[in-house]
């Protein structure tokens, strides 16, 4: 693989300042403050009365009636957004081939906090929007949600630029979006950190102001860009992330995570801080971000520091929080395409240090080469640097080997790899009735309950007080496979260990509680929730108790996430971009995603899951956290470490159907398996056994069955680990490697439990109520997720 | 045999020493007053290496300290270290201890003048494979403390130190010396304290002493009981133990299994009989250790334990132990002096007084 200059080829953006780019970049670069009175939204009792609200926005430009009244205004944003990038790019989706078209979209909540009147549906909340665009172009490659609230816009553009380095799409749109919901202005409001003014960034500096709508860019490889002669509007040419390990919702004051970013993204580029022309900072005009950034800067760039140009957006357009990473991109792509700094607005003279913030007013200079900065709740900082057409450097990399060298689960089936193992392995099914709320009034569907934890062995008792439920499972998980890997690191290097997340929605229980509050009133809003009710905040508490500050994003595309995360640490690993990462996958079992299901009337069994069957009923909801370590395979033998497994190839693919089902042919999905097989440099003759998604609802069970059929064969062996575990969504993928793992590792296939009747006209080697014993070189993990999304990863024994 | 400080021969003239455990410590390098303002209120220099330090390594590292220490230290990661204490099987304190997690194990570091006791008690303990190593003969501590030490700190070392949170650590450079930085402070105050090998810490404690001014035990002493900060030399002594000394916030009780954790619930389920109380007089009189306190002019309720005159205050601040029944703020007791007979005794409630450094942002 090579690292190589990803092309923009198109940007779109909807914001405050402009319903199209070249608008609201005009208005941006004359230093134009969009901030005004909330019109949507009543404000009143949250002392704050303005944002950067998109205003004249015309979805039925882009959609039906009757898709706009269905979709939220955040996905709108994005689709109106991604169809003027792709306009400006000149690309055609109909003569793109769809399998190697993705979208990657950054979010801050989703619309978990956005009201949805056609479709009242929690589960798939976080991603429907990746999904909507996905839908509405009808592309088919890889599919990714990104949720690390105020930096998922920046990540999202690394993780689809990555699936360009690894040649798995040709095209991919890449971007943010989020709107303004009550949800996120009363958590800034009862934080006290709004400013009742129109924010000023890095002078006044008295709290944020927020903003929507969305940023979709169009990335290409630059070779495939070039050949079909687009005009190659800037390069994006390197991206860094890292966490903070430090406070919940504070950034660390001294700059350390945020130049870590930095670095890391400076670094990929194969450039230096002295090649850095222009900063579009953060800039959230909050004392405690503007005080960091300035640290930050200093650490990076030394005394260059104070003569690089560096702006705040926000100051115009208000903090767009999972869009704000993207439009600030596009901003930084556009200030490299026209040789000018856009200013910080509102900026006070009086206040003005030895930095330069671009006061005001915009400037000419030479912009080769930018970079953007994003820092997050729960410690979660991105920065990527794009440059001018011509800038960037290819460099060859020799891949690294990737193995598996610690697990750690909680959940219905055990707490630890040990007891995990050893109830796969005995065939039993903890599933059962929900004991945790009342699911009567449900209809009592089955479900996987997490035996209550407490913090001994876990976590000190004044931090694991401040989680909740996902953020202790997740922190139990972790610290599990840490031990269990047994490494024992210096500083220095616990400063590279990388946290990749996956989820499905992630700390819902401090959203929904810190959302109720919220609607009574400001006495009722508790301020100690809010930070928490961000979808990456497990992650960050696991940084935190850890003390990790390595590469860091939070997946959330359904039942795909942690096989996502599972790719994107290997992808850090096997680039030699970080020795160890712990990837991460969970969700609990919540009353409102349970409730939601079971009122969809076919999701939920309340007898037994029968995956594969013939009289499947159902599937059953269930809480699990489960981490791995991923370690450089050098790193682990220069330690002599226990290996489980190895990460190989991946395959990813998605249909555009509706939310439950997927495409009944199995296209999609068997082009991930077929990839995954592909990138593994083996044939499907190879595969020992195959972990199926199969969660017993016979529409997604047949698809899969069908597609091994096709891809795979039928000998070779299938079980399906949710017959035991249950439906873990954001865990799923990653119990399906721990399946993998004992087939490997110890040649046993744990069975799929209570398949009595196997699908008839499908045959596949089931194997059944009892483990088998066989020898497994490689091994398939499958994952789904509503929306039809699949992601397809290939494990092999050491 | 009392050790002396490497730092010793760069003390400046005048210097008054005293001995606490095995160390030789400077107790006085000017005056009380001035060193004493210089840790309440701008930046005092302390050589703290009569702290033992003490390396432990070993696969067995991590269990065997476990099994000693009264807090757990399952969570400890290279950034950040923890105080507690550590006990003998009857619960009696042995010494108050930091931990620091390293890569290949943890530094345990002593209270003051306790590195070979400490050193000796942990050795006959350990089981085989724990190996100890007493780093006093190759590194020495050097400490920043007051509410604008940080100051310095940024001025002399790498400015992100400054960001260190309290309890944390850092593997830092200087001059090109590896140093460990830690952010814990003795006296209320901001606190930063750096280890390092012995010839750099001379060079340091010279380069330090041209901005920050050297203060003494003495001073030390004084500050760390205007905020409570327990001192096990002066406070603890035969008939101390947690309850009585009011150590309970260095144990963990939901921690299971370590040594004196059994006896200390004994101890907890039979309640205490004595408990320590803080106090003031006026004036500047000495009270020392055993004089007598007094109710309603005739009963006998308890003792003090260790007083001294606070110049910020310019009164006596002390703990007493006393009967439990007696062990609450504001009452008006009195306390017997050996030349001007019964002096009005004021139970109050720590800290003393409140440090600057609660309120000075570091920015």
């Amino acid at each position: 693989m090579e690292k190589a200059p990803v092309a923009i080829t198109g940007i779109g953006v909807v914001c405050a300042n402009g319903n199209d780019t070249e608008e609201a970049w005009k208005n941006i670069v004359a230093g134009q403050c969009a901030i005004g009175d909330i019109e949507m939204l009543d404000t009143l009792w949250m002392g704050v009365r303005i944002a950067g609200e998109v205003r004249g926005f015309e979805p039925l430009r882009f959609l039906e009636p009757d898709s706009v009244e269905a979709m939220v205004r955040s996905a709108q944003f994005a689709i109106a957004a991604a169809h003027e990038a792709l306009d400006q790019a000149g690309l055609d989706v109909a003569s793109i081939d769809p399998l190697r078209a993705g979208v990657v979209m950054g979010t801050c909540q989703g619309s978990l906090a956005e009201v949805r009147p056609a479709k009242p549906h929690i589960i798939d909340s976080v991603h429907v929007s990746c999904d909507e665009v996905a839908h509405h172009f009808g592309l088919r490659g890889p599919r990714t949600m990104v949720s690390t609230a105020c930096s998922a816009g920046a990540n999202a553009l690394g993780l689809a630029r990555d699936r360009l380095w690894s040649d798995e799409a040709d095209v991919m749109l890449a971007g943010g979006c989020d709107s303004l919901t009550f949800f996120s202005l009363s958590g800034f409001a009862i934080m006290g950190s709004l400013d009742t003014q129109a924010c000023s960034p890095y002078s006044r500096s008295e709290g944020l102001t927020l903003g929507e709508g969305a940023a979709v860019l169009v990335l290409e490889p630059l070779a495939k860009a070039k050949a079909r002669g687009a005009t190659v509007i800037a390069e994006l040419l390197g991206w860094g992330t890292s966490a903070d390990a430090y406070h919940a919702s504070a950034p660390d004051p001294t700059g350390r995570g945020a130049a870590l970013a930095m670095r890391r993204a400076i670094e990929q580029a194969g450039m230096s801080p002295d090649d850095v022309d222009y900063i579009n900072g953060h800039g959230t005009a909050t004392p405690a971000n503007d005080g960091m950034e300035r640290k930050a800067m200093r650490t990076t760039f030394g005394e260059r520091a104070t003569s690089i140009p560096c702006s705040s957006t926000k100051s115009m357009i208000g903090h767009m929080l999972g869009a704000a990473g993207a439009v600030e991109a596009a901003v930084c792509a556009l200030a490299t395409r026209d040789d000018v700094v856009p200013p910080t607005a509102n900026f006070d003279m009086e206040k003005a240090d030895d930095f330069d913030f671009v006061p005001n007013q915009a400037k000419q200079a030479k912009v080769d080469v930018a970079i953007s900065n994003n820092y997050a709740f729960g410690g979660s900082n991105g920065s990527v640097l794009l440059a001018k057409p011509g800038k960037g450097r290819v460099s060859a990399v020799d891949f690294e080997d990737v193995v598996i060298t610690g697990i750690g689960a909680v959940g219905p089936l055990g707490i630890g790899f040990d007891a995990w193992r050893q109830a796969m392995l005995a065939g039993e099914c903890p599933l059962g009735e929900v004991t945790e709320f009342d699911a009567a009034k449900y209809g009592n569907p089955i479900g996987g309950q997490v035996p209550k934890l407490d913090a001994k062995g876990f976590a000190p008792g004044g931090a694991w007080r401040k989680m909740d439920t996902l953020g202790r499972h997740c922190v139990a998980s972790s610290r599990l496979a840490w031990r269990e890997s047994g490494l024992d690191l210096s500083p220095s290097a616990m400063e590279g260990v990388g946290v990749i997340f996956g989820t499905n929605v992630g700390s819902i229980e401090h959203t929904e509680m810190f959302d109720r509050g919220a609607r009574q009133g400001a006495t009722a809003a508790n301020p100690i929730l809010f930070p928490n009710a961000v979808l990456n905040s497990a992650a960050g508490q696991v940084c935190m108790t850890l003390g990790l500050r390595g590469p860091t994003v939070t997946m959330t595309s359904g039942g795909v996430s942690s096989a996502l995360a599972l790719v994107h640490a290997a992808d850090l690993i096997r680039r030699r971009e970080a020795d160890v990462v712990l990837v991460m996958g969970a969700d609990t079992l919540y009353e409102t995603v349970f409730g939601t299901a079971a009122l969809m009337g076919n999701l939920l069994t309340t007898e037994k899951v029968r995956p594969f069957d013939e009289k499947a009923s159902g599937t059953a909801f269930s809480g699990t956290a489960v981490t791995v370590v991923l370690e450089s395979a050098s790193h682990a033998a220069a330690r002599s470490a226990r290996t489980y497994a190895r990460v190989l190839g991946w395959g990813m693919a998605g249909d555009a159907f509706d939310f439950q089902a997927g495409n009944s042919s199995g296209v999609e999905w068997g082009e991930a398996m077929r990839m995954a097989v592909e990138r593994s440099s083996i044939t499907p003759s190879d595969l020992g056994y195959i972990a199926a998604a199969a969660c017993g609802v016979r529409a997604v069970d047949e698809v899969e069955a069908g597609a091994i059929n096709k891809v795979i064969g039928s000998t070779t062996p299938v079980s399906a680990p949710k017959s035991m575990a249950g439906e873990t969504l954001g865990a799923a993928g990653l119990v399906n490697a721990i399946a993998a793992i004992l087939a490997l590792d110890e040649g046993t296939i744990v069975p799929t439990v209570n398949l009595d009747n196997p699908i008839a006209d499908i045959p596949l080697e089931h194997v059944r109520g009892e483990p088998m014993r066989r020898e497994v070189s490689h091994a398939l993990v499958n994952s789904v997720g509503l929306g039809g999304n699949y992601v397809s990863v290939v494990l092999g024994r050491v | 045999v009392a050790d002396v400080s490497p730092l010793a021969g760069l003390y400046p003239d005048g210097v008054k020493t005293e001995v606490i455990g095995d160390a030789v410590v400077p107790w006085s390098f000017s005056s009380l007053d001035e060193e004493h303002g210089a840790l309440r209120q701008s930046t005092g220099l302390l050589d703290f290496s009569s702290l033992g330090r003490i390396s432990i390594t070993g696969t067995g590292s991590m269990d065997f300290l476990q099994s000693q220490v009264a807090r757990d230290i399952a969570y400890l990661f290279p950034e950040r270290c923890l105080t507690t204490l550590l006990m003998d099987d009857d619960a009696n304190p042995i010494d108050i201890v930091v931990i620091y997690k390293v890569q290949g194990g943890y530094i345990l570091e002593t209270s003051m003048g306790r590195g070979t006791e400490t050193l000796a008690y942990l050795e006959e303990r350990a089981p085989a494979g724990v190996t100890f190593t007493d780093l006093r003969s190759t590194n020495a501590a050097v400490a920043l403390e007051g509410p604008f030490c940080w100051q310095l700190v940024s001025q002399v070392f790498d400015p992100q130190l400054t960001g260190l949170t309290y309890q944390g650590v850092q593997l830092s450079e200087w001059e090109g010396h590896e140093i460990l930085v830690s952010r814990l402070g003795f006296t209320g105050e901001y606190g930063f304290k750096f280890d390092l090998p012995i010839d750099a810490a001379q060079k340091l404690w010279s380069r330090l002493a041209e901005e920050a001014k050297p203060v003494g035990y003495e001073a030390i002493e004084v500050a760390m009981l205007e905020v409570r900060q327990p001192m096990l030399h002066r406070e603890v002594g035969a008939d101390g133990n947690v309850m009585r000394c009011g150590l309970n916030w260095l144990v963990e009780l939901e921690k299971d299994d370590y040594a004196g954790r059994e006896a200390l619930m004994a101890q907890r389920d039979a309640g205490p009989d004595v408990l320590p109380v803080s106090f003031t007089v006026e004036g500047n009189v000495a009270l020392p250790a055993g004089a007598k306190v007094t109710a309603a002019g005739e009963l006998e309720i308890g003792a003090v334990v260790h007083s001294v005159y606070s110049p910020h205050l310019s009164k006596v601040v002390g703990v007493a132990r006393v009967g439990a029944e007696w062990a609450a703020s504001g009452l008006e007791l009195e306390v017997e002096h050996a030349t001007e007979g019964a002096l009005p005794l004021r139970t109050v409630s720590a800290p003393f007084l409140i440090p600057l450094s609660w309120r000075v942002p570091i920015l």
